[in-house]
C-alpha cells in the first residue's frame, strides 16, 4: 500500500462515528444531573444578603450581650450570674502561673 | 467566512448546551451526547484496539469531566468541545493502558502486538475502513496510540509525547515503524 494512500485512510478515518450503547448514554445524562454544580456566581441577592446580614447580625450579638445580659445566662449552661476570671481559671493556677 | 461563522456558532451552541447540562437540564445533556458521543466512542475504541468496556470506561470519564467544567467552560478559549473531550479521553486511554502495563509486566515488557483480531471491526459504522481498524487493533500498544493520536487525530509529535510519557524522537519512532506495520497489515488483506 502506498504511504499517500494510508495517509488519505488514516485522515478519513477521523469522522469516524461509534454508536454510544443506550445504557451509557443514559448513565452519562444520569451523571450530568448528579454533577450539576450550583452556581458559583452570588448573583445581586447573594451579595446584598451579605451587605444586610453581616452588619445586622453583629449588631445583635452586640444588643445581645449588651443590653440582654440575664438572656445570654439563661441560654448559657452555668452562667446563673457574673463569672469573675478567677473563678473560671482559679486564682492558685494564676498566681502559679504568674510566679 | 462562513465556516467560520458555522464554527462560531457551533461553539455557542454546544457552550450553551453544556451550560444548561451544567444546571441539570437533562435533555442538554442528552443533546451534548448525542452530539460528541459517538465520535468519541469510535475514537476510544481506536485507541484500545476495540476494548469496548474500557471505551466506554473513557467515555463516561471524559463526559463526567466535562460535566465537573460545565460552570467554568469559556466559550472563546482556545479550546473546542470535541478537542477538549478527544484529549481527556487521549490521556485516559493511555493512563489506563499504562496502568494495566504496570500490573502485568511480564505482557508488556516485548513491544508484541494484540494477538486476536478485535471486534472493533463490527463497532465502527464505516465499512471501508473495517480493514484499517482491523489492522490498527493488531498494532503493539504504543505503536497503535502513537498512529492514532498522530495520523488520525492530527496531534503534534511534542503534544503526543507529553500524552505518552516519552520523548519527541520516541514518537517519530513508534507512528513510523506503526505505520510501516500498518502498511504491511492491510497489503496482506488485499482490502484496500
Amino acid at each position: 500500500m502506498r504511504e499517500d494512500d494510508l495517509d488519505d485512510l488514516l485522515r478519513a478515518a477521523r469522522d469516524d462515528t461509534a454508536p454510544v450503547p443506550e445504557a451509557l448514554r443514559v448513565r452519562l445524562v444520569a451523571e450530568a444531573g448528579h454533577e450539576a454544580a450550583p452556581s458559583r456566581s452570588l448573583g445581586l441577592r447573594g451579595w446584598l444578603g451579605g451587605l444586610i446580614g453581616v452588619p445586622s447580625a453583629a449588631l445583635l450579638g452586640l444588643w445581645l450581650g449588651a443590653v440582654q445580659p440575664a438572656f445570654v445566662f439563661d441560654v448559657l449552661p452555668e452562667t446563673q450570674s457574673t463569672v469573675l476570671l478567677d473563678e473560671v481559671f482559679g486564682a492558685a493556677w494564676m498566681q502559679g502561673d504568674a510566679g | 467566512m462562513a465556516d467560520d461563522d458555522r464554527l462560531r456558532a457551533d461553539r455557542l451552541r454546544e457552550a450553551e448546551l453544556l451550560v444548561r447540562a451544567g444546571h441539570g437540564e437533562a435533555r442538554a445533556a442528552g443533546a451534548l451526547v448525542d452530539r460528541q458521543g459517538p465520535r468519541l466512542m469510535a475514537f476510544a475504541l481506536r485507541m484500545t484496539g476495540g476494548d469496548r468496556a474500557l471505551s466506554e470506561d473513557i467515555v463516561q470519564e471524559s463526559f463526567l469531566r466535562l460535566w465537573r467544567k460545565a460552570g467554568d467552560w469559556d466559550v472563546d478559549g482556545p479550546a473546542q468541545l470535541s478537542t477538549w473531550l478527544g484529549r481527556v479521553a487521549a490521556n485516559l486511554a493511555v493512563d489506563a493502558r499504562r496502568r494495566a502495563a504496570r500490573q502485568a509486566p511480564l505482557d508488556a515488557a516485548g513491544d508484541v502486538a494484540d494477538a486476536a483480531p478485535s471486534a472493533l471491526a463490527g463497532l465502527i459504522g464505516a465499512e471501508r475502513r473495517t480493514a484499517l481498524d482491523a489492522a490498527l487493533a493488531r498494532l503493539p500498544e504504543r505503536q497503535r496510540q502513537a498512529v492514532v493520536l498522530r495520523h488520525v487525530e492530527g496531534y503534534s509529535n511534542p503534544d503526543i509525547a507529553a500524552m505518552l510519557g516519552c520523548g519527541v524522537e520516541a514518537v517519530e519512532s513508534l507512528t513510523a515503524r506503526g505505520k510501516r506495520r500498518l502498511a504491511e497489515l492491510l497489503g496482506d488483506t488485499g482490502d484496500v
